[in-house]
């Protein structure tokens, strides 16, 4: 805990102040300025005895150059505050501690999920599984980010996002419009990997124009070259396997130009995620990103406009170094619901709102019963326009066709959903849980034969569409109208109905195996703790 | 010489109207066979029987029944014998033959013709003029749905007054059984209603994708881009005419348009 240096409360971050403050008190405290409580014994920086607190302060005031006196941590005569940031601090206190800093963990025992906090209270709640289970504790060694955005928007901007959101999700299950579900938010800074690129240079991309004179179609081709000088900074990728990479995608972007020296004190009275990817991870992704974008700038380059520049050769060509990286902590709103599937089984859904610009995304499943009380009564609506208002008839020959292509594309997009459902379960739409996946398997010899095995996996755990069905149905029938002759309209109208059921049965389908994707599986994370087999 | 100049002329032109309606297997001498003209209206009802799938009392009592549209329309009940239809086997060949009747033999401007046309297999309500709107393709399917399946029993007298009798009802405003039009808006507005709500609920529920450019909004960018150069590094010609003429646009009316509705029996 930070105490208060004037009455030794609990100092918790404010976001209204954008400082620690003491509910007990009402002092308003510097984030930069104190140190924690338990450092002495816990080793946090080592710097709670007296010489290592003294090279946390300045002997001078930075402001107007005052001597610092006895315990001052703000200037008596100008009121700066006299603390070093702190990795200057660090330094100056000779630990070795730069790049780690000591943190108190909170383990779910259930997923192996980890959080940092100084509340005591997170003991009770695991944010990434929703399980409300007794979470493990212990002190220990976390990467030290370099920058953090502190939260702007408080829980109450949260939950009136996430009011405003919900009141659109027609077909959210009724829980999630719950006080309690919404009162369950928790802010957590995420670790962010951070990437300062830039590029100079010859830059050449060919280019065309294509024009007609006469009865000839000319086509020139251009280099078309400029001197590069480029630098894109602040451009970030969630590195924790534990925030989908959706999510993190969804409530992007956040204003990195107002982030701040990293000072553990930020954290007091929120909680934090752990960095467990790899910065490499999403580098090509953010290189990608920039080259695309330096791409469409140079196409706007005086003179250029009127050549055509397409290809991924010519998008690589801006691709940018990368010079620096570093990890930042970003403010997450994070709420997480659990619910069963059919089978029983615990899945979890999250939605997470932007802690800076009130930006949100959520996996919001759909409630079934609600879906097909709602199809009902639009098709009623439908019925009663199309055979009362408009004179519309398609004949029993029309209507078995168009049920056959309904049925088809809706087989399709069956098909299409589980290819999804089963990559997400797999954690294969997720680079972050790719990673972690891909190193605790470890190198494999034959790649053709696990990539084969991968594949029959995939497709035990999709299910089949039973596309064959409208197939069987439709050729039938219109096979027997073509070859043999007449098919009585009873037939067409017979095949067209269970088509029609059909179709209606894969939509069903595919909305409830769609909440494979809204929810997930519960997470496994490749730390101490984790257990497949546990339910709550 | 004046005199066979003018027999002639009288022979070219009447082997040039043979040609013209030579497709026409109608026999012209049995046109004029069941005939009644509505002395109030002007508008005629017929029976051109030359599939010989009537008695001649069936006949009379057809062309009784088909009397009653001709308050407000020619009403032609036409049935083309097996191999008689020379525009083709296909239903639109059914189509074609009515559309030559109406040119050949009425040319009113209100016509309707129930056909029965044994080449193709198919019977159509041909509907030309201003009843098109009232008996438009769509109540002409429904009619011949009601009635195919006499037609299927081989019962053509049978189906041929009950379509003169639905026309007729549908002429005057008239409501018909339409099961096969309920049955087929009930098909569409299901299939149609899941399928919206589906898409509705898809995007109600799915993560929005940030765009590109709004992943680099807050990124400090720099860009700057000196001595730009543009080298041509060579062309090609293609010998590519351009199209004379062009569309156009589509073609004129022609005489109108007509509506029609059929079914296989």
């Amino acid at each position: 805990m930070y105490a208060c240096p004037n009455c030794s409360g609990n100092l918790k971050f404010n976001i209204e102040k954008q400082a620690l403050y003491c509910d007990f008190c009402n002092a308003v405290v510097d984030p930069y300025s104190v140190v924690k409580e338990r450092d002495a014994e816990e080793g946090d920086l080592k710097i709670k005895d007296n010489a290592n607190v003294a090279a946390l302060y300045y002997d001078e005031c930075p402001g107007c150059g005052a001597k610092r006196e006895g315990d001052e941590t703000v200037c008596s005569y100008c009121g700066t505050s006299l603390a070093k940031p702190v990795e200057q601090a660090v330094m100056d206190v000779g630990s070795n501690a730069e790049n780690y800093y000591d943190v108190t963990f909170f383990r779910c025992p259930q997923c192996g999920g980890e959080i940092i906090t100084e509340d005591n209270e997170a003991a009770a709640f695991c944010s990434f599984c929703g399980a409300s289970t007794i979470l493990d504790r212990r002190i220990s060694k976390a990467r030290r980010p370099k920058f953090i955005v502190p939260f702007k928007k408080t829980k109450k901007d949260c939950m009136s996002a996430y009011n405003s959101f919900m009141k659109s999700a027609f077909f959210a299950p009724s829980e999630m419009k719950s006080e309690k579900c919404v009162d369950s938010f928790r802010g957590i800074y995420m670790p962010f990997w951070t990437y300062q690129t830039h590029k100079n240079g010859n830059v050449t991309v060919n280019g065309t124009r294509v024009y007609h004179r006469g009865d000839y179609k000319y086509t020139e081709n251009h280099a078309l070259s400029a001197d590069i000088d480029m630098e894109y900074d602040n451009v970030s990728f969630d590195a924790s396997s534990s925030f989908a990479d959706n999510l993190s995608q969804g409530i992007s972007p956040f204003d990195q130009s107002v982030q701040q020296d990293f000072a553990p004190s930020f954290l007091s009275g929120f909680y934090a995620d752990t960095s467990d990817v790899d910065d490499m991870v999403y580098q090509s992704d953010a290189q990608k990103l920039i080259a695309k974008d330096a791409f469409d700038k140079f196409k706007k380059i005086p003179g250029f406009g009127r050549y055509g520049m397409t290809g991924n050769n010519n998008v690589d060509k801006l691709t940018p170094n990368v010079h620096n990286k570093f990890l930042t902590m970003l403010p997450v709103w994070f709420m997480s619901i659990r619910s069963k599937d059919k089978k029983g089984n615990d899945r979890v859904s999250y939605t997470v709102v932007n802690g800076q610009t009130g930006k949100i995304a959520g996996d919001v499943p759909i409630a079934v019963n609600k879906y097909i009380l709602a199809s009902t009564v639009l098709s009623l609506g439908l019925f009663v326009v199309l055979n009362f208002l408009l004179n519309f008839t398609i004949v029993p020959k029309t209507a078995l066709l168009i049920s056959c292509i309904v049925a088809f594309i809706m087989a399709g997009i069956f098909s299409s959903h589980e290819s999804k459902i089963v990559d997400r379960e797999l954690g294969d739409d997720d680079k972050g849980l790719q990673q972690i996946k891909k190193s605790k398997e470890g190198p494999s010899n034959n790649i053709a034969l696990k990539k084969k095995q991968e594949q029959a996996v995939k497709k035990s755990m999709k299910q089949k569409s039973y596309f064959w069905i409208p197939l069987i149905i439709g050729g039938v029938i219109l096979g027997i109208e073509y070859t043999v002759g007449l098919v009585s309209d009873m037939w067409f109208y017979g095949g067209a109905m269970a088509i029609m059921a059909y179709t209606v049965w894969c939509i069903i389908r595919i909305v409830s195996r769609y909440n494979m994707l809204t929810t997930r599986k519960l997470p496994q994370f490749d730390r101490k703790g984790g257990d497949d087999s546990a339910k709550v | 010489m004046q005199r066979f100049k003018r027999s002639f002329s009288f022979l070219a032109v009447l082997a040039f109207v043979l040609i013209v309606i030579s497709p026409l297997s109608v026999k012209a001498d049995k046109y004029g066979e069941y005939v009644k003209t509505n002395g109030t209206t002007q508008y005629e009802a017929r029976v051109l029987d030359d599939a010989g799938l009537f008695k001649s009392s069936e006949a009379k009592a057809i062309l009784e029944e088909a009397y009653n549209i001709t308050d407000y329309a020619d009403m032609y009940v036409v049935t083309v014998p097996k191999n008689g239809n020379s525009y083709g086997s296909t239903e639109s060949a059914t189509d074609r033959y009515c559309d030559e009747v109406y040119k050949t033999v009425s040319g009113a401007n209100n016509c309707v013709i129930f056909c029965i046309d044994m080449d193709t297999r198919y019977l159509l309500v041909y509907s030309k003029g201003q009843i098109e709107s009232d008996l438009s393709g769509s109540k002409a399917d429904t009619i011949t749905d009601n009635v195919y399946s006499y037609a299927s029993d081989g019962d053509y007298y049978g189906c041929s007054l009950k379509a003169i009798e639905q026309i007729g009802k549908v002429l005057a405003g008239m409501h018909i059984a339409q099961p096969m039009k309920v049955a087929s808006n009930l098909f569409i507005a299901f299939v149609v209603g899941f399928v919206i709500m589906y898409l509705i609920a898809l995007g109600k529920s799915k993560v929005r994708k940030t765009s590109d450019s709004e992943m680099l909004k807050y990124a400090a960018i720099r860009f700057a881009a000196n001595n730009p150069k543009d080298i041509i590094t060579g062309t090609t010609k293609t010998y590519c005419p351009r199209s004379s003429g062009g569309g156009g646009g589509r073609g004129g009316g022609g005489g109108g348009g007509h509506s029609s509705g059929g079914h296989r029996f």
